[in-house]
């Protein structure tokens, strides 16, 4: 199996990080991430999965420096991450954590001028910016109103617009779908999706696999916190034998029967078409990657032009809560 | 923007927005409903006595706005701190670039704010009070009476903050309690302790008098102009409460800032 290698550099790299928990003089003490290598690439969205309890907040809050390492180091933007750095980073936590007594203009509005006091120094300009976001999560009736009176659904809203209405570099979500109905779900999901194209970099830390199915371009697993799964080599190489390199990439899948090995260097040779990303044999058939829709289609027509049977032509969801499942099953 | 003017901008951010928070607290109302209470009470004993009028009015004026200035900065220097940690807007606010030194700093100014506000409508019922009893303005010493109280709540305040950055909020309300019993009563319990007492007990009570004595703002007792205080001990006291709420809330910063954060 061919894995493309990992190109753009990261926005944030963790280097063999640890976190040792003491939670009680007589107990004794839980070692809750060991030695965690891992790159989130710049421009990309990266779920962070795992089990209840293997690590994913506890990443997290090391990220933010609201949990300092026993051991190894954080960086972002090839610097050891420190206080300043934080301005060009956006946390959205995974309950309502903002404070209740204040109101939702209130909350942006301070938000806003402890990230961006360069940009918002006149107080009209601030308010315009806060206005803007209100109205972009449909909160504008109740811009007066305390956090603490808003419903969940609103609260997550707030808590979506305070994380980006600073326009962060990095993006830090974590499970940020909890607790919403499934219009808030699909609104989210598309909140993302659009912070995403403006080339945000993201960490999506979510059970949900549908989300990383459809937003992440990259996952790592973790699990007792150890990084246990990957879909980057280079996050595996780092991590050693114990980590399994997942074939993630395969966006596009062509499903072809009667595939000669030779016809793949004809048909991009002859028809000047990028060669499939990767190619799986799998017995009697083949599965050919492409990363873009384009690609895929016009190898779809070259195929069955050259009298190959294509038996699926989808886009892979590669992890499965299956695969997952399995994993830990394995695992345990 | 330099380091000095980003940190500025945000102490204020956090002073007032810890502020408000306060202002809207449940507890605003009810102290000052205690402390109009209270100042009803001082004057109907002031009224019912034969002589004096002005001292008995202070002494249970005073002390009752010392009781309830006082219960409400430990209060809130605790709540402030657990709320925070509680309700996890603290770590929201620490994932922001905002330092552990800024955000205690800036949680003691809006504090600060909000009890020097307290002050502020107090002592405005309390002139009311006295005019009301044809007592006229307050003197000079009055208000700087009135003003050394108002000292003795920052430094509590300071003192629950302290506590509260390493302690949950139940216990930190406690123990500043306790703390500041012992600072009433300090000086008290070292000038009556019996000769025949043993020079470690003589050297402990008088060593916790010299460095946690509270009654260094009570100026009550010297409030009329034969007895009133030197400008240089005033000084000395007044000193002594900016000292106090340094070292606090210095400390409150050492211990925070190397303390991980968990909501």
């Amino acid at each position: 199996m061919e894995i493309e290698s990992q190109s753009s550099a990261p926005i944030l790299d963790l280097q063999n990080v640890r976190k040792v928990f003491k939670y009680d003089i007589l107990k004794p003490k839980q070692t809750v991430i060991k030695n965690l290598s891992c790159a989130f690439p710049t421009g990309t969205c990266t779920g962070l999965l795992g089990h209840n309890g293997a690590g994913k907040t506890t990443t997290i809050r090391l990220i933010l420096g609201l949990l300092k390492p026993d051991a190894g180091s954080i960086i972002f933007e090839g610097k050891k991450i420190g206080t300043e750095a934080k301005a060009a980073i956006g946390y959205m936590p995974e309950i309502n954590k903002l404070p209740g007594g204040l109101t939702v203009e209130e909350v942006l509005n301070h938000h806003l001028s402890v990230f961006m006091p360069e940009q918002f120094k006149n107080s009209v300009a601030r308010k315009d910016a806060v206005t803007k976001k209100i109205e972009e999560v449909q909160l504008s009736k109740h811009r007066g109103k305390k956090i603490g009176k808003l419903s969940k659904g609103m609260a997550r809203r707030v808590a979506w617009a305070q994380a980006t209405i600073h326009q962060p570099r990095l993006l830090i979500l974590d499970e940020p779908s909890s607790g919403l109905d499934p219009l808030g779900r699909s609104e989210m999901l598309n909140w993302i999706s659009e912070e995403k194209k403006r080339g945000t970099s993201i960490i999506l830390c979510t059970h949900e696999l549908t989300q990383i199915s459809f937003l992440c371009d990259h996952f790592h697993l973790l699990k007792r916190g150890e990084l246990v799964m990957t879909s980057m080599p280079d996050a595996a190489k780092s991590a050693g034998p114990g980590c399994i390199l997942y074939d993630w990439q395969q966006k596009y899948a062509v499903h072809v029967s009667g595939l000669d090995k030779n016809l793949v260097d004809k048909i991009s040779t002859e028809r000047r078409l990028t060669k499939p990303a990767r190619i799986k044999e799998t017995g009697m058939s083949a599965v050919l990657g492409f990363d873009s829709y384009e690609t895929a289609s016009a190898w779809v027509r070259e195929l069955m032009s050259a009298g190959c049977m294509i038996l699926k032509f989808s886009e892979e969801f590669v992890l499965t809560e299956e695969d997952i499942a399995n994993f830990y099953r394995n695992e345990a | 923007m330099n380091t000095i003017s980003r940190t500025t901008r945000t102490l204020s951010v956090i002073s007032w927005e810890t502020f408000v928070l306060l202002r809207r607290d449940k507890v605003f109302v009810p102290a000052l409903v205690a402390s109009l209470l209270i100042s009803a009470f001082a004057n109907l004993a002031s009224d019912w006595s034969v002589e004096d009028f002005t001292k008995i009015l202070f002494d249970i004026g005073f002390f009752g706005f010392q009781v309830t200035g006082s219960l409400v900065a430990i209060f809130w220097g605790a709540k402030i701190i657990s709320d925070s940690r509680q309700e996890g807007s603290l770590e929201v606010q620490l994932s922001a670039p905002i330092s552990r030194a800024t955000w205690i700093v800036g949680k003691y100014i809006g504090l600060s704010l909000c009890l020097i506000t307290l002050g502020v409508i107090l002592f405005v019922i309390w002139q009311s009070l006295m005019l009301l009893n044809e007592f006229g303005w307050m003197t000079q010493n009055q208000i700087v009476c009135y003003l050394f109280m108002v000292l003795s709540w920052l430094v509590q305040g300071a003192l629950a903050i302290m506590l509260a950055s390493f302690m949950g909020q139940a216990i930190a309300m406690f123990s500043t309690l306790c703390l500041w019993l012992t600072g009433m009563s300090s000086a008290l319990v070292a000038n009556t302790v019996s000769p025949d007492s043993t020079y470690l007990t003589k050297a402990i009570t008088s060593g916790i008098a010299r460095f946690w004595d509270f009654q260094q703002f009570n100026l009550v007792d010297f409030i009329q102009d034969n007895n009133w205080l030197g400008s240089q001990e005033l000084a000395y006291r007044a000193a002594y409460g900016v000292l106090l709420i340094l070292v606090q809330i210095s400390l409150s910063v050492t211990i925070f800032s190397s303390r991980d954060v968990n909501s």
